[in-house]
């Protein structure tokens, strides 16, 4: 590979005269193309079937549901952090930005006594729906603590009949019955 | 009368950002007053140039530029201003790119789109960053006189030293075929690694594809161009991130090769870079590619990736082709230099203010 020539930043602003040797020739694109075909297929080239429409999109690892791994410690962490999250309060303090801060604030806290009649009723039914919905992942946390103690169990006592009979248990049922 | 600008965000380094500070600067060297406005302040940028847009008052003397290029609940306050108005188009993406990728981005770019038509009848004077979009304000009926004003840019900083250690990392044999822009679909890196397989396989093992530039918000889409990447399989992509300035340099200095497949783009900046850096351009011919380009570099018709690999070997091994292209980027190159873009948006903006009667003897 033979060394490339060392450029020179030439530019408008370096008032650097610039070498234009057939700046004003014209370049024969086709002709360039022609021949370059003409290569292509006395060399037999061929262009590769891998195509970037059969590439599949990946989202971000947080939206690839099938990569997700169950843990129950971070479900229990995310459950404890929900129900402090759970409540909407409309009653967020208020702050001024510009220089006449007690007016801004005044007129503030007017607005939002003007706007209570529609913004509470709203906020009280997404208070409902997400302290069912708290309520019901609550729920579902204890009947996963279930189904481990459960699992836990069927283990055991699979252990206990692969002792007791000499060989692997039987997982289904009319192997059980024999 | 002064002149303000009016944007959603006024970022430190990006080509919307750039310009807006460039504007203000020549304005001010010319004497007027002005001052930028905008929802989004980089903390950078010092406090006698910008302030936020709730600061912003106006009357019927004042001329208001406005950067057009995203969807902001601005475009309909823009409209609503006093004053006179001129909007600087610099487009927008079309949602359609970012579907399946980032609704949040998709909503924004519909909505731009939606402001863009509705600002038809609203806008006294429109400048574009290139003919294609100029041709757009024209498609959507724009009553206003619609003008092609390139975006300005300062090379300045570009001749700042590269970290000499980064550049080393680089240059270390390998040829370095680079493509600057966010990772974004509309800019369509796929193609661009699609058509580097395909040189990497038949032409030069010994190759490289840096591909520079953040994915901030397009994760979705990175983690398929990796895929895609890994499933052909291509050796040697560098997906850069976002970098420093620094950084960026580095990646110019080390390149020899730039290859845009992008289907979407207002101006591209970055292929003005390449130019600035010397370096050739292979660039799929779609929006605002080939004004930009202005007849130089190679621009292909369609994306067949074989060809596209076969072109980049090319100009890679023929020295006379290379240097021939790189004749011709200086030489389109100079239509962007500093002195020449300035004198021209003083020409726009200063014609527009005589038409309206506000250009007072100076």
């Amino acid at each position: 590979m033979e060394e490339r020539e060392e450029k020179k930043d030439l530019g408008p602003d370096t008032g650097e005269k610039m070498e234009n040797p057939g700046a004003d020739e014209t370049i024969d694109i086709e002709s360039i193309m022609d021949e370059i075909r003409a290569e292509i297929k006395r060399k037999g080239y061929k262009e590769k079937e891998v195509r970037f429409e059969d590439i599949n999109i990946s989202y971000a690892d947080d939206l690839n549901v099938d990569d997700l791994e169950f843990s129950m410690d971070v479900y229990k962490k995310q459950l404890l952090l929900l129900n402090i999250q759970k409540s909407v309060n409309t009653n967020k303090p208020l702050y001024a930005d510009s220089r006449a801060g007690k007016l801004e604030i005044f007129f503030k806290k007017a607005f939002r006594k003007c706007a209570r009649f529609y913004v509470e009723p709203l906020v009280s039914g997404q208070n409902e729906y997400n302290e069912t919905n708290a309520m019901l992942l609550c729920q579902l946390y204890a009947a996963m603590k279930r189904v481990e103690e459960l699992e836990t169990k069927v283990d055991r006592l699979e252990n206990m009949v692969e002792q007791l009979s000499g060989r692997p248990a039987e997982t289904d049922n009319e192997g059980a019955r024999q | 009368m002064r002149i303000l600008q009016l944007m959603p965000t006024l970022a430190y380094g990006d080509a919307v950002g750039n310009d807006a500070l460039a504007i203000h600067r020549i304005l001010n060297n010319r004497g007027y007053e002005t001052k930028i406005y905008a929802e989004i302040i980089d903390k950078r940028i010092p406090r006698e140039i910008a302030d936020p847009v709730c600061r912003m008052e106006t009357d019927g003397d004042d001329v208001i530029i406005y950067h057009m290029s995203t969807g902001s609940g601005l475009n309909a306050g823009f409209a609503k201003m006093k004053g006179r108005k001129v909007m600087i188009y610099h487009n927008i993406t079309p949602s359609r790119f970012f579907k399946g990728y980032n609704p949040a981005l998709e909503k924004l770019c519909r909505d731009g789109r939606y402001a863009l038509q509705y600002l038809s009848d609203e806008v006294d004077y429109a400048l574009a960053d290139s003919e294609y979009n100029a041709g757009e304000l024209r498609a959507l009926k724009y009553k206003c006189p619609v003008d092609v004003m390139p975006i300005l840019l300062s090379f300045e900083d570009y001749q700042r030293e590269a970290y000499a250690g980064a550049v080393k990392e680089y240059r270390d044999g390998k040829t370095n075929v680079i493509f600057t822009g966010r990772i974004a679909p509309n800019k369509k890196q796929e193609d661009v690694i699609n058509a580097f397989y395909h040189y990497q396989k038949y032409y030069n093992e010994e190759s490289r594809l840096i591909l520079l530039g953040s994915y901030f918000n397009m994760e979705a889409y990175y983690e398929r161009l990796k895929d895609y990447a890994e499933r052909l399989p291509v050796k040697n992509v560098v997906f850069t991130g976002h970098v420093s300035f620094e950084e960026m340099l580095c990646c110019y200095r080390a390149a020899d090769l730039f290859l845009c497949m992008s289907e979407h783009e207002g101006f591209c900046v970055p292929l003005v870079e390449a130019m600035y850096f010397r370096i050739p351009i292979v660039a799929y011919d779609s929006s605002a590619i080939g004004y930009t380009l202005g007849g130089s570099g190679i621009l292909l018709k369609d994306k067949n990736p074989l060809e596209a690999a076969g072109v980049m070997d090319r100009i890679l091994k023929d020295e006379a082709l290379r240097k021939q292209i790189l004749a011709g980027q200086d030489k389109r190159l100079q239509d962007f230099g500093k002195e020449r873009t300035e004198r021209l948006f003083m020409e726009k903006i200063e014609g527009f203010l005589r038409n309206e009667g506000l250009l007072k003897d100076r």
